[in-house]
């Protein structure tokens, strides 16, 4: 499932948690059990979309945080190899 | 006295579980050698007592955090008699990873399976007996906040004591098993022959602290020598063999309600996010709440702060009047404060309904659409799909603009983000636009200001490519982004993040605006003794020095000199100074008035252009120099906009003037 959902993501480039459940018959809360797995084995790297929450603009009108800031995912070097491994093994 | 161990996932429930098992029979410490806390108890039960301990939070027993070695190091080296497991049973699918592991222990396990109110509310129908089989574990339904099922949990916990620890079903695909079966044979025999199962998975798996364990058993590391180059994958197998368990006894024995809107998004989405449409959608969704700030935040809001700062601009001149004030005094209070603060604050409606449609936007979770429709886009042009996040960021503030190009990891994706988000149109720039848009275009209002928009978005990419085919050569770098579903948008997220938005910008007004309108105000009424704002001024002075600069531009007076001049501390400060130099402390009407007797419509549009993109303000530069640790940057981006910004209006007016506007 993991490597499944490692492949689903980099080549989509987007995803949504209910569209991955159900190409691989899971639940969404799966899929993100999952994610969150592939990011604590450092297959996968998450970026806050918009830092705006974490630091303050200074000096600026409209610099408050995002209400729904986007969650954003990067292979990494590591989960990029083990897509590479099972591109050549398949 | 035996020992009960409570394991479970932060947010679990489970010192809320501790305090119900414990009451005030407890006390907190640390662990040795570590700064995380240790919470134990004594627990009373049929004349016994229990020693109860709080084991961290805990998603793993792994070796990736203090946490995680602290709990699975107590349930190894603390010989709890019995570990009671809290899983949330709104969120078994993550909590039962944890006890997949508590299996491989062989540790005496009784889950408690809690927040089953929560569950009930949520329509989650869960098979206790069947998840229990399966498991090969007891299960007690519990609410550890209302201290329900505590009883027979412990009843269930000290009767486990006594019983057999659980046998692990779990199979790891044959050649793992192969291989576990090999390692266990190792451990025969050692001090380690008690957890031998656990040891071997946790062998293959490359858990350091193990490895580091079972260095002294020859056998066993020329076993691991010999497994190293499957080492990664191992690990991989193991996780995944675990969840796929954890998925396999879920489909067994879970019901949820069948999520209904996840077909809408997927349908809404099939449109929006598709490879034509997409786009002139995104465009769309942009215009029509252009027309809208418009016709709510103009047509109908729009007179109201304007009749305020009135009133309040007779109430105070007359006051001065009354109290014979010296003329500088109300020269200062009339035409700097009320003309110069006056001026931005009169455009607060329109700035109140803009973002609260960009808000609504926002929390229905269509701003994550509008960025992967643009990452096609970004993507030809050689640019970072993330680079249009930062640019949407800076359609607020270009200084969190700039900020929010931190995500990106490769340096050149990430200049160019950065170089390029000073074309986004703040929301600081708004009431310039809005002056001139009452001035020249107040039937096209909405297109207007979409176009200024859309201008700099379009500068923005062509500077991107320019500056990726140049400056920043290479490969840009993959990203993902989700797709959240579709929600109605909450009115107490929308009216909290308007309100904060015009709340920051009327502090603006307030401060920064108000200082710049001070120091100008300053420098218009010295030298001493000459008409104040008058082009002998200080001000003047300053404005008919720079002025010729922007003459081929058709805005070469030395009061839109100095307005865009000003402009640079800060963007409002370009209104403020109009206000105050043009409309003499008249605000809102007598200000646009006044520009229609000093512009055309076509140097309007040359001088909207060039506050657009020109010099981003102090802040940004500031900000630039911050994230880049650069000088060169930060005077690059203070003069290369300027540049473009000059040149853009320059070519519009020049070749306006030619087509006879």
């Amino acid at each position: 499932m993991l490597k499944e959902i490692l492949r689903e993501l980099y080549l989509s480039g987007t995803y949504s948690k209910a569209t991955i459940g159900k190409n691989l018959n899971i639940s969404e809360n799966m899929v993100e059990e999952l994610i969150s797995q592939l990011i604590r084995m450092a297959y996968l790297k998450e970026d806050m979309g918009s830092p705006t929450c974490k630091s303050k603009c200074n000096g600026c009108a409209v610099s408050n945080c995002n209400i729904n800031p986007m969650k954003i995912l990067t292979v990494t070097q590591k989960g990029k190899e083990l897509i590479n491994k099972e591109k050549q093994k398949n | 006295m035996d020992i009960i161990a409570l394991v479970g996932n932060p947010n679990s429930g489970k010192t809320t579980l501790f305090n119900a098992l414990t009451g005030a029979n407890q006390h907190v410490g640390n662990w040795p050698g570590v700064t995380v806390e240790k919470k134990e108890g004594k627990l009373k039960f049929n004349d016994s007592f229990y020693n109860i301990v709080d084991l961290p939070g805990t998603y793993s027993l792994g070796a990736y955090s203090e946490d995680e070695i602290v709990a699975r190091d107590f349930i190894i080296k603390g010989n709890p008699h019995v570990v009671i497991n809290v899983v949330d049973a709104t969120n078994i699918e993550r909590n039962l990873y944890l006890t997949t592991q508590l299996l491989e222990m062989g540790t005496k396990v009784v889950i408690a399976l809690n927040m089953m109110d929560e569950a009930k509310q949520k329509k989650i129908e869960i098979n206790l007996d069947s998840l229990s089989n399966q498991l090969g574990v007891p299960i007690v339904a519990t609410v550890a906040s209302k201290r329900k099922g505590i009883d027979e949990l412990i009843e269930k916990a000290v009767a486990t004591i006594n019983e057999d620890p659980p046998v692990n079903s779990i199979s790891y695909g044959e050649e793992l098993d192969k291989e576990i079966a090999e390692i266990k044979k190792l451990l025969l025999g050692s001090r380690d022959e008690k957890f031998k199962d656990w040891i071997s998975i946790k062998v293959l798996e490359g858990d350091e602290e193990v490895i580091k364990h079972i260095q002294e058993n020859n056998g066993l590391k020329e076993r691991l020598i010999a497994i190293k180059d499957k080492a990664v994958d191992y690990e991989l197998e193991i996780v995944n063999k675990r969840y796929e368990f954890v998925n396999k006894v879920i489909e067994k024995s879970i019901k949820k309600p069948d999520e209904t809107l996840v077909t809408i998004t997927d349908k809404i989405d099939k449109i929006v996010t598709n490879k034509y449409l997409g786009i002139p959608i995104f465009a769309i969704i942009m215009y029509v709440i252009f027309q809208l700030t418009f016709v709510i935040g103009e047509d109908l809001l729009g007179g109201i702060v304007e009749g305020w700062i009135e009133s309040l601009g007779i109430m105070m001149s007359s006051f001065l009047y009354a109290i014979n004030s010296p003329d500088l005094v109300t020269s200062f209070v009339i035409e700097g404060i009320v003309g110069g603060v006056g001026a931005v604050i009169v455009f607060i409606p329109l700035i109140m309904t803009l973002y609260f449609f960009l808000g609504i936007l926002e929390d229905t979770g269509y701003m994550a659409r509008a960025a992967y429709v643009m990452d096609g886009v970004m993507r030809a042009l050689g640019l970072h799909g993330k680079t249009f996040i930062s640019m949407i960021v800076g359609f607020g503030c270009n200084v969190p603009g700039v900020m929010a190009t931190r995500t990106l990891e490769n340096k050149k994706d990430r200049m160019i983000a950065l170089l390029i988000n000073p074309f986004m149109s703040c929301g600081a720039r708004i009431p310039i636009y809005l002056v001139f848009i009452a001035a020249f275009f107040e039937s096209k209002g909405g297109i207007v200001l979409f176009s200024l928009y859309a201008l700099g978005i379009l500068v923005a990419l062509i500077m991107g490519k320019i500056f990726s085919k140049t400056l920043f050569k290479g490969e840009s770098s993959h990203f993902i982004m989700e797709l959240p579903p579709y929600r109605l948008p909450s009115m107490r997220n929308v009216l909290r993040n308007m309100w904060d938005k015009v709340w920051d910008f009327l502090k603006r007004a307030g401060t920064i605006i108000f200082a710049v309108v001070t120091l100008l105000w300053i420098l218009s009424i010295f030298p001493l003794g000459v008409e104040p704002y008058s082009q002998e001024s200080i001000l003047g002075r300053i404005g008919t020095f720079i002025a010729p600069i922007f003459k081929p531009a058709g805005f070469g007076t030395w009061q839109a000199s100095v307005s865009l001049f000003a402009g640079i501390a800060a963007k409002e400060a370009v209104v403020a100074v109009l206000g105050m130099v043009y409309a003499g402390g008249g605000e809102g009407a007598a200000l646009v008035s006044a520009v229609q007797d000093v512009f055309t419509p076509l140097t309007a549009v040359s001088f909207l252009i060039m506050t657009l993109l020109y010099t981003p303000c102090a802040a940004t530069i500031a900000t630039v120099k911050q994230e880049t640790k650069s000088y060169k940057w930060a005077a690059f981006i203070t003069i290369y906009p300027f540049i473009i910004g000059w040149v853009l209006s320059i070519i519009v007016y020049q070749v306006g003037t030619l087509l006879g506007f």
